[in-house]
C-alpha cells in the first residue's frame, strides 16, 4: 500500500464518516427531483423557447452567468448579514 | 557559580523540553497508527483448522457474522473429486437453509484474504458436488504487480476487474433477478459495483447446497465472513436494485444521478404526491389523461403495465472514471538506463494510488455531489447550458399586420457598416453593444454590492 493510498484512505474515510452524513440531499421546502424537475421540464423549454431569436443580438450566455452570479452574490451578501446580526444579537 | 547554575537550569530545562517533544511527537505517531488501524482495519484472520469436520459453526465460534443458517464444515483439509481431481485442497461448507433457487433470491457472501496473488489459476469457487454440480467460476491471477479476477462467461474466462494484493475480497452470489437462471455475481470489498451476472456451468436451475473454496496449488488464503440472507432489494437496502422494475416494486426511488451520469435505485423520499409534471415528474401521474397533458410525458407499456413515463429518456454515455497512469516501462531499456528508471519507478510507485483507492476516491466525490448544495447546482449549470446550447438563434419572429401574416426579415442584420475604417455588420454592432449595455448594468450591481457591504 502506497503513500498516496494511505492519504486516499484518510479523504475518503473523512468524507464516509464525517461529511456525507451530514449533508443532506434534499431541503425539506423543495426537494431535489422537484427542483429539477422545474428546471428541466417547464422552466427550460418556455426560457429556450422565449429566448429563441434573440441570441443574434443579446449575448443570452453572458445574461445567464451575469444572472447567475448577481443571485449567488446577493444569497451570500444576505448569508454574511444574517451572520452579523446574530452576532450583534449576540452580543447585546 | 551563579552562571555554572543557569547553564544547569538550561539543561535541564532543554532535556524536559526535548522529553515534552518526544512525548507529543509520540502522540502524534500513536494518533496516526490508531487511525491508520481504523482506516485499513483488517479481521482477525480465521483458523479453519480449529472447526472440527462435519461439525456446525455457532453462535460465538471464531468471529462468523451470521449464523441464522449454520454452515457446516463438510472439510477443511486437502480436496478431491472426480471433477477436479487436481486440487491441491479445498475448502467445502454445506450451506443448510441456503437456497438460491430461481423462486428464492436468497444469497450469500464471504470474504476471501489473499496475501499473495498466487500464479496460474490458483483457486475458484464451485458450487454442488457430483450429479448437483452446477459449475464453477473466478479465478485469481498475478498480472504484473496486481490480482486479477477472472470470471467465467460465455466465450470463456474473462478479466472482471482487478485488486491490490493484502486485501479482503467480499464476494456475493445472488440469484439473477433478470433471468430466472442460475446467475451469480459478485462485488469487490463489500462495495454494490457487481459484475456481470455470470452463468453456471450447466445452466440448470438447481439449489445450492454447497460451495466449495478450491485450489491446485498451495497457496495462502483464508475464507471469513461467510454469511447468508444478506440484504436483497427492498427498502433499506435498495441500492442492490438493479433494475426500474424491482425499484418501484420494492417501494424504492429510481434516481438518476447528474454526476455520475447513469440511473440507479435509492432509498425512497419524500415527494409531493401531486407533483404530475412534465419530463421528470411524469411517473408522478398515475393515470392516462393527467400523464397525457404533461409536456414529455407518454402512456405506454414497457413491460410493467401502463404508466407514465418520459417520451424520450436520453441517456448520456457513461462518464469514464479516473484512471491511475502506467509506470514507465523499463523492459526495453538496458544498463543504467534501465537502474534508473527502475529507481524512477520505485520512487514513483511509493507515491501512486492504486485503482482500487482511486475509483472509490471517485465514487466518494460522486457521492459528495449528490449531496445539497452540489445537487442544486449541477442542476442550476445543466440548466443554464442546456438553455444556451439549445436556443435557436434562427427561429423566425411571425408578424400580422392588416390581417396580413408574414415573418420578420432580417435580412438587415447582414448589412455592413464601416466604424473606425472597419467593415462590421450590423447584427454584430448590436450584438456588442447590447453586451456593453448588459456589462454596464452589471458593474453598477457590482459597485451598489461593494457599498451595500461596507
Amino acid at each position: 500500500m502506497s503513500v498516496a493510498d494511505i492519504i486516499l484512505s484518510l479523504i475518503i474515510w473523512i468524507f464516509q464518516k464525517l461529511i456525507l452524513p451530514i449533508l443532506p440531499t434534499n431541503l425539506p421546502a423543495l426537494s431535489f427531483v422537484s427542483f429539477n424537475a422545474l428546471l428541466e421540464g417547464s422552466l427550460k423549454h418556455n426560457l429556450i423557447y422565449s429566448f429563441a431569436g434573440l441570441n443574434e443580438i443579446l449575448n443570452i450566455k453572458l445574461v445567464f452567468i451575469l444572472m447567475g452570479s448577481i443571485v449567488f452574490a446577493e444569497i451570500i451578501m444576505w448569508l454574511v448579514k444574517a451572520g452579523f446580526f446574530l452576532v450583534k444579537l449576540i452580543r447585546g | 557559580m551563579t552562571h555554572t547554575i543557569s547553564l544547569r537550569e538550561n539543561l535541564v530545562r532543554n532535556k524536559f523540553n526535548a522529553l515534552k517533544l518526544y512525548f507529543l511527537i509520540g502522540l502524534c505517531l500513536t494518533g496516526f497508527f490508531l487511525l491508520t488501524d481504523e482506516v485499513l482495519a483488517i479481521d482477525t484472520i480465521e483458523d479453519f483448522d480449529s472447526y472440527p469436520v462435519n461439525t456446525f459453526l455457532d453462535i460465538g465460534t471464531g468471529d462468523w457474522l451470521d449464523v441464522s443458517n449454520p454452515l457446516k464444515v463438510l472439510d477443511s483439509r486437502f480436496y478431491s473429486s472426480p471433477h477436479s481431481a487436481y486440487l491441491n485442497w479445498g475448502l467445502g461448507f454445506r450451506a443448510s437453509g441456503l437456497d438460491v433457487s430461481a423462486s428464492n433470491s436468497q444469497n450469500m457472501g464471504f470474504n476471501i484474504y489473499v496475501e499473495e496473488c498466487p500464479i496460474g489459476s490458483p483457486f475458484f469457487i464451485s458450487f454442488n458436488e457430483d450429479s448437483n454440480y452446477i459449475g464453477s467460476f473466478q479465478s485469481v491471477e498475478i498480472v504484473d504487480d496486481e490480482c486479477e479476477i477472472k470470471g467465467m462467461k460465455s466465450g470463456g474466462y474473462e478479466t472482471l476487474g482487478s485488486v491490490p494484493f493484502d486485501t479482503w475480497l467480499t464476494w456475493v452470489f445472488q440469484q439473477s433477478e433478470i433471468e430466472s437462471l442460475p446467475y451469480v455475481r459478485y462485488s469487490l470489498n463489500g462495495g454494490f459495483d457487481y459484475s456481470d451476472w455470470l452463468p453456471m456451468y450447466s445452466g440448470v436451475v438447481r439449489d445450492i447446497e454447497t460451495f466449495w473454496i478450491q485450489s491446485n496449488a498451495n497457496n495462502e488464503l483464508w475464507v471469513d465472513n461467510i454469511t447468508t440472507g444478506l440484504p436483497v432489494c427492498e427498502i433499506g437496502s435498495c441500492n442492490l436494485c438493479e433494475v426500474y422494475g424491482t425499484c418501484v416494486e420494492a417501494g424504492c426511488n429510481w434516481f438518476y444521478s447528474i454526476y455520475l451520469q447513469q440511473s440507479y435505485c435509492v432509498e425512497p423520499y419524500e415527494t409531493d404526491p401531486e407533483e404530475c409534471g412534465s419530463f421528470f415528474k411524469c411517473p408522478f401521474c398515475l393515470t392516462q389523461t393527467p400523464c397525457e397533458l404533461e409536456l414529455g410525458c407518454e402512456w405506454v407499456d414497457r413491460g410493467l403495465g401502463d404508466k407514465c413515463y418520459m417520451t424520450e429518456a436520453t441517456i448520456p454515455p457513461i462518464q469514464e472514471e479516473w484512471e491511475v497512469p502506467d509506470l514507465e516501462d523499463c523492459g526495453a531499456l538496458s544498463g543504467v538506463e534501465k537502474w534508473l528508471c527502475e529507481i524512477k519507478n520505485d520512487f514513483l510507485g511509493v507515491f501512486m494510488p492504486s485503482q482500487a483507492k482511486v475509483s472509490a476516491l471517485y465514487q466518494t466525490i460522486g457521492a459528495f455531489k449528490e449531496k445539497f448544495p452540489f445537487n442544486y447546482v449541477d442542476s442550476m449549470k445543466v440548466f443554464f447550458t442546456d438553455i444556451s446550447d439549445s436556443i435557436d438563434e434562427e427561429k423566425p419572429i411571425p408578424i400580422k399586420i392588416l390581417g396580413q401574416e408574414a415573418n420578420v426579415s432580417f435580412e438587415f442584420w447582414e448589412e455592413e457598416t464601416t466604424i473606425g475604417g472597419v467593415g462590421e455588420t450590423f447584427k454584430n454592432v448590436l450584438f456588442d453593444f447590447t453586451t456593453i449595455v448588459v456589462l454596464v448594468g452589471f458593474f453598477v450591481w457590482l459597485v451598489s454590492l461593494i457599498k451595500r457591504f461596507f
